[in-house]
């Protein structure tokens, strides 16, 4: 009724007000709704892709940094070398009895499988570390808007790990002539008559080494992956 | 209210309306009409929202192709950086392959090198196989052969439109000639780097490698361009939306660097025999140590001893207690334990230990702020009395500097004080440091200031110690061939205790490093340096050394055989015929014309009747075979040439001319036990009842000249050298013949008392006191050149600056520089090696001097390369350990003096004699080794090439 009331009746002796502007505004206000929603949902697809182009950037990041972690190091236990034990059980690829985590790492393939991630944990029973980690080994600490580290409630406080982001850290060897040729841990090459070739021992294989950086959110239930980087140790 | 609200709303609407419609009416005549505008305005806005969203879509892509844009620049950069380091270690590969005698590569040499020209002129060049197990697939000629034939075996190689598709040499154009070489680049294909590009469509990242001679003829320059995404249908990198490889284009990284094909040796030190460093020494670089036989009584391939043992009982209760947290928690193997590392740190004292030892608070703290507890920081919290930071050194040595003036801390050894404090000299790294008289480095009272205050202002030479001095007993890495395993079996499980003192390696590599190969420990023995004394040898080519003794003495040279020193004056040149009697020279001198050999050592092998030269100068002499000379208060200026016999492989070369005292006798005389065939009257009559039953084991006799020689000319003392210079100056290099075998007795050099060894005159700068310029060059690549000779520099007690009790001699003063060659050397006193040591004797038992007579005697590991001061409890038979010294008059004393010259006759087990003086001893000395690879080697070391990457040089392009 109320709607009614200021609404010319086409048959009615009350002059013609504008009988139309309620279905002008109508359609108005639904070509303007489309309008809106098309500038929201491209506003949500802005920040989606923002959100995704600094994620990535972020996934780069932490790749670098596992790279420039490992630039230095050799590729298996310097001291005793990668080998077969007496019982065939491969020793020099995992890390050190002794060693905490990638500060102690002294050679590359002491990171194989290992996750770094904000959830992780020390030791490497359960295959995660603490982390994301920069170029020296130490976790990265989440940054608010102001440029503050995040402290955790602890006493004492510690530092909020860069949360939700996870590097996972795989090295594997590849054939010496061939960067697409992957071979076991423990693979060895035999000589080769037809090329000359005198055999390739357990430890001189080139080693490729992988990050895959992946990303979680607050809402999101599973990792993502935003980036990966892989070089080649010769 | 809604009615009106309603109302209220359309008021607007409705005044436009008529307002519009006014307009209308005008031009309808009153006729009212309505044309939605409503609508059109909401269609503006759609079309300003949907430009808007538009925009915002357009924003948001060009972020993503942002993120991908990166993302490919990022992959196409760790694909240049693979390249580059596959490029460098095929570089390396390559330049390791040749082995050059010549010392150093200069601009025509690398030249020749690279493109496979060199000459005889550059001495020989050996050709290596392919250090990648294959076999070469072109001849290889020069490094760019090799380099081609190398990444001939790469394969997953991608077959793209403008780029090679196989490796090769190449004239580039267009490019400056002086900056580039302008032709034998080479070039690889284009290689994937993890994709399998034969896959059809396979788009994977790669990278391509140029390698590119420099014109200075020693440098190559690498340019590596990765590639993000291409294959053989082009890339897979969309540019601007297209959606097709046609419109795709590469993404790609260029990097560049520049590498130094140098020759230059890879320790400070490398040995095959033990390497043995001692208290009150340092390296400041890596041991190579390629002794392997560890099953062996002391058959330790390197043992070190701490720098801080033995100055307070407190202290080495601490130390103590520190090396046994080490053994048990140090993960890395440095001797070092991180207070902030979970395991490491366990092997630290608690506070409750520490109270119950009456240790203080903080004895186990990092006095240096560097992370780590060692040693070293232990030593500074112990003497850091008023707990500020310093341990201020003695009035002696803090006189002159900004600490003169404070309470002294640690005055138990100026010597050590000397060596921490002036560890690392050059503290601000710009190439300036020491004293601005070069003596003065070595040297505990400077007289000269400082070339460089800006070191002095960063804790070097300042009369304290503390977290500026960067000690390090070794500064470098330890590199053993043999493995951990087989060393640690050897010694019930563990050798940790055989390894004292902090060990620094480089970033990012470990102290230790067992199992190395030839490629990182080279096998040199004597022939490597068979022709590297060529050079030196050439210019001791002063005047006869018959005629330099006759000059000296101002007489003839045909009367040099009959000539007898009268001694009337003591401070003239003097000789002494080694024929003359002893009693006669005795009463000249008071001392004997014979001498047991090693000198002043409780456990000797020979005795030598020695030709005494004294107070003499000499310039570029040869030493005459044979000579054996006593040199006392002499001066050698430039390059002194030892000649010795070379063909001495015979199995008793040793004991030919062997001597001993008879029981009975005062006098050496020569030993006459059987040693040969020739001994027997077998020999020259054939009866076999004219020899012993066992006559076929004894050995032939030797063959010398080409003669076989029997009875007295078999005297191998007098084709060999056995000298030692007491007192002397050497100004310039000592270079010697290289004999085949190692015979530790007949060849050998002995520096004892005050010696003093550089290369310019610390008394006189006239070009007369010193070698000529024109044998620089020469000189500076070696001090020492004596392959196969056992050396010792310094006496088992050198006279030290720090002894500071009467009638000690002058304080011995040794700076070596260079390659430093010896068959076995041992180093004590007060000395410096700026350079590198090779050694070359490798002891097997049952070979060379291990084997007598047929028989094998010895030990391997007594055979040893010893800095600083051991004892026959470690493994060196001839020395004395300080520690087990006995104590008379309240010091250590080295034996007693029985003729006044200040050198014990008698040694300190046996008792006083009557009239005689104890000798006391001198101190530790202190010893550092300082590897300076820049320096030039001699010609004729056979050492494969090194690739030196010029960090300064790396360069990202687009």
């Amino acid at each position: 009724m109320t709607l009614r009331s200021p609404i010319p009746h086409p048959t009615s002796r009350i002059p013609r007000r504008g009988g139309f502007t309620l279905i002008e505004t109508a359609l108005a206000t639904v070509i303007i709704g489309v309008g809106v929603l098309a500038l929201v949902d491209s506003q949500r697809a802005f920040l989606s892709s923002n959100s995704f182009s600094s994620q990535t950037a972020t996934a780069n990041y932490l790749a670098n940094e596992i790279r420039e972690l490992t630039r230095r190091l050799p590729k298996h236990d310097p001291v005793n070398g990668l080998f077969l034990d007496a019982s065939n059980t491969l020793r020099g690829w995992t890390p050190r009895t002794g060693d905490t985590g990638p500060q102690d790492f002294a050679y590359i393939t002491a990171f194989d499988n290992l996750l770094f991630r904000s959830s992780g944990t020390a030791g490497f029973a359960d295959g995660d570390l603490p982390g994301p980690i920069d170029a020296f080994g130490t976790v990265i600490p989440d940054i608010d808007g102001n440029g503050n580290v995040r402290m955790n409630t602890a006493t004492p406080a510690a530092p909020i790990p860069l949360a939700g982001w996870t590097q996972e850290v795989h090295v594997v060897k590849v054939d010496p002539f061939n960067n697409s040729r992957t071979y076991a841990n423990s693979a060895t090459l035999p000589p080769d008559g037809s090329t000359g070739f005198t055999g390739l021992a357990i430890d001189k294989f080139p080693l490729r080494v992988t990050v895959i950086v992946k990303y979680r959110g607050p809402f999101d239930s599973t990792d993502v992956e935003m980036g990966r980087s892989s070089w080649i140790v010769p | 209210m809604p009615g009106r609200m309603i109302n209220t709303l359309s008021v607007p609407f409705r005044t436009l309306s008529r307002r519009r419609a006014g307009r209308a009416e005008l031009a309808k005549g009153g006729k009212l009409s309505r044309r939605g505008v409503a609508s059109i305005l909401a269609m503006m806005f759609l079309v300003m929202f949907g430009s808007l969203s538009v925009a915002m879509a357009v924003a948001s892509q060009g972020n993503l192709r942002t993120a991908e844009t990166h993302l490919h620049v990022v992959k196409a950069m760790s694909a240049a950086e693979t390249g580059m380091a596959i490029a460098q270690q095929q570089l390396s590969n390559a330049i390791a392959r040749f082995v050059a005698s010549k010392g150093t590569v200069d601009g025509g040499f690398g030249g020749r090198l690279w493109t496979g020209t060199t000459t005889g002129a550059d001495g020989t060049v050996t050709i290596l196989q392919a250090r990648n197990g294959r076999t070469d697939s072109i001849v290889v000629r020069g490094i760019a052969d090799a380099l081609v034939s190398a990444h001939s075996a790469d394969q997953n190689l991608v077959l793209a439109a403008g780029f090679p598709t196989n490796p090769g040499t190449f004239t580039p154009s267009g490019v400056d000639g002086t900056v580039y070489k302008l032709d034998t680049w080479v070039r690889t294909a284009l290689t994937g780097l993890e994709s399998d590009m034969s896959v059809s469509g396979a788009k994977g990242s790669a990278y391509q490698i140029t390698y590119a001679p420099l014109a200075n003829g020693t440098d190559v320059r690498i340019i590596v361009t990765g590639y993000s995404s291409v294959g053989t249908s082009g890339s897979g990198y969309l540019y601007r939306g297209a959606t097709s490889d046609t419109s795709a284009r590469l993404v790609g990284r260029t990097i560049q660097q520049d590498v130094r094909i140098a020759k230059r040796p890879k320790q400070a030190m490398l040995s095959p025999s033990r390497i043995m460093i001692g208290k009150n020494v340092d390296v400041i670089g890596s041991l190579g140590a390629r002794y392997t036989d560890v099953t062996r009584t002391n058959g330790d391939p390197i043992q070190t001893k701490s720098d801080f043992s033995g100055l307070n009982n407190t202290l080495d209760a601490k130390l103590a207690r520190f090396r046994a947290g080490c053994r048990t928690y140090d993960v890395d193997g440095d001797n070092r334990l991180r207070v902030n590392h979970p395991t490491e740190s366990q092997g630290l004292p608690g506070a409750a230990e520490m109270t119950a030892n009456g240790w203080p608070t903080g004895a186990f703290s990092d006095a240096t702020h560097d992370g780590y507890v060692d040693e070293f920081d232990i030593f500074l919290n112990h003497y850091d009395t008023n707990h500020d930071g310093d341990v201020v050194l003695s009035t002696l040595l803090s006189a002159g500097t900004v600490n003169a003036g404070r309470t002294p801390e640690f005055t138990a050894d100026d010597d050590l004080a000397v060596l921490l404090d002036g560890a690392n000299p050059d503290r601000n790294q710009n190439g300036v440091f020491g004293f601005t008289n070069a003596q003065d480095n070595n040297r505990i009272v400077p007289i000269s200031a400082p070339r460089d205050p800006g070191d002095r202002a960063l804790g070097w030479r300042d009369g304290v110690l503390n977290y500026k001095d960067q000690y390090a007993k070794v500064r470098g890495r330890m590199i053993f061939q043999t493995s951990s395993s087989s060393w640690a079996a050897a010694r019930g499980g563990s050798f940790g205790s055989l390894l004292e003192g902090p060990y620094v390696p480089p970033a990012g590599d470990t102290a230790t490093r067992f199992g190395a190969g030839t490629d990182e420990l080279p096998p040199l023995d004597q022939s490597s340096f068979t022709a590297a004394g060529a050079s030196l040898q050439a210019i001791a080519n002063g005047s006869a050394f018959s005629t330099q003794v006759a000059a000296n003495l101002g007489v003839a040279v045909g009367t040099l055989p009959t000539y007898t020193e009268l001694a009337t004056n003591l401070t003239r040149p003097m000789y002494f015929r080694p024929d003359l009697a002893d009693s006669y020279v005795v009463s000249k001198i008071g001392q004997h014309i014979w001498e047991r050999m090693p000198f002043n050592s409780p456990s000797f092998a020979d005795y030598y009747y020695r030709p005494r030269y004294q107070n003499m100068t000499f310039r570029s002499v040869q030493i005459p075979m044979g000579t054996n000379a006593l040199f006392v208060n002499c001066t050698f200026i430039g390059v002194t040439f030892v000649r010795s016999y070379i063909d001495n492989t015979h199995t008793n070369w040793s004991l030919y001319g062997q001597m001993s005292i008879p029981s009975g006798q005062t006098l050496p005389t020569y030993n006459t036990a059987p040693l040969d065939k020739s001994d027997f009257l077998r020999y020259t009559t054939g009866n076999v009842t004219d020899g012993p039953s066992n006559y076929t084991s004894f050995p032939d006799p030797p063959i010398i000249n080409g003669a076989t020689v029997t009875g007295s000319a078999r005297n191998t003392k007098l084709y060999s050298n056995n000298i030692r210079f007491h007192d002397c100056l050497i100004v310039g290099s000592i270079v010697g013949d290289t004999p085949t075998a190692y015979t530790n007795i007949r060849n050998k050099l002995q520096f004892t008392g005050s010696t003093r060894f550089s290369s310019t005159n610390p008394d006189d700068s006239s070009p007369a006191a010193n070698p000529a310029a024109s044998d620089m060059t020469e000189i500076n690549k070696s001090s020492l050149m004596m392959p196969n000779y056992s050396v010792d520099v310094g006496s088992f007690d050198a006279p030290t600056d720090a002894y500071t009790g009467g009638g000690a001699p002058a304080a011995q003063n040794v700076q070596l520089r260079g390659s430093i060659v010896a068959g076995v050397l041992d180093i004590r006193g007060n000395a410096r090696v700026d350079g590198a040591l090779f050694m070359t004797f490798a002891p097997v038992y049952g070979q060379g001097p291990m084997l007598q007579n047929g028989n094998a005697v010895g030990n391997p590991a007594n055979f040893n390369c010893t800095l600083g001061y051991f004892g026959p409890n470690d493994g060196d038979g001839e020395a004395t350990d300080p520690n087990t010294l006995p104590i008379v008059g309240g010091q250590r004393i080295v034996g007693y003096d029985t003729d006044g010259d200040g050198i014990p006759d008698v040694d300190s087990t046996q008792p006083q004699p009557g009239g005689s003086t104890p000798i006391p001893f001198y101190g530790y000395g202190r010893v550092t080794i300082n590897y300076d690879p820049t320096i030039p080697m001699p010609d004729g070391i056979p050492l494969p090439l090194s690739a030196v990457p010029l960090t300064l040089t790396y360069r990202e392009g687009k």
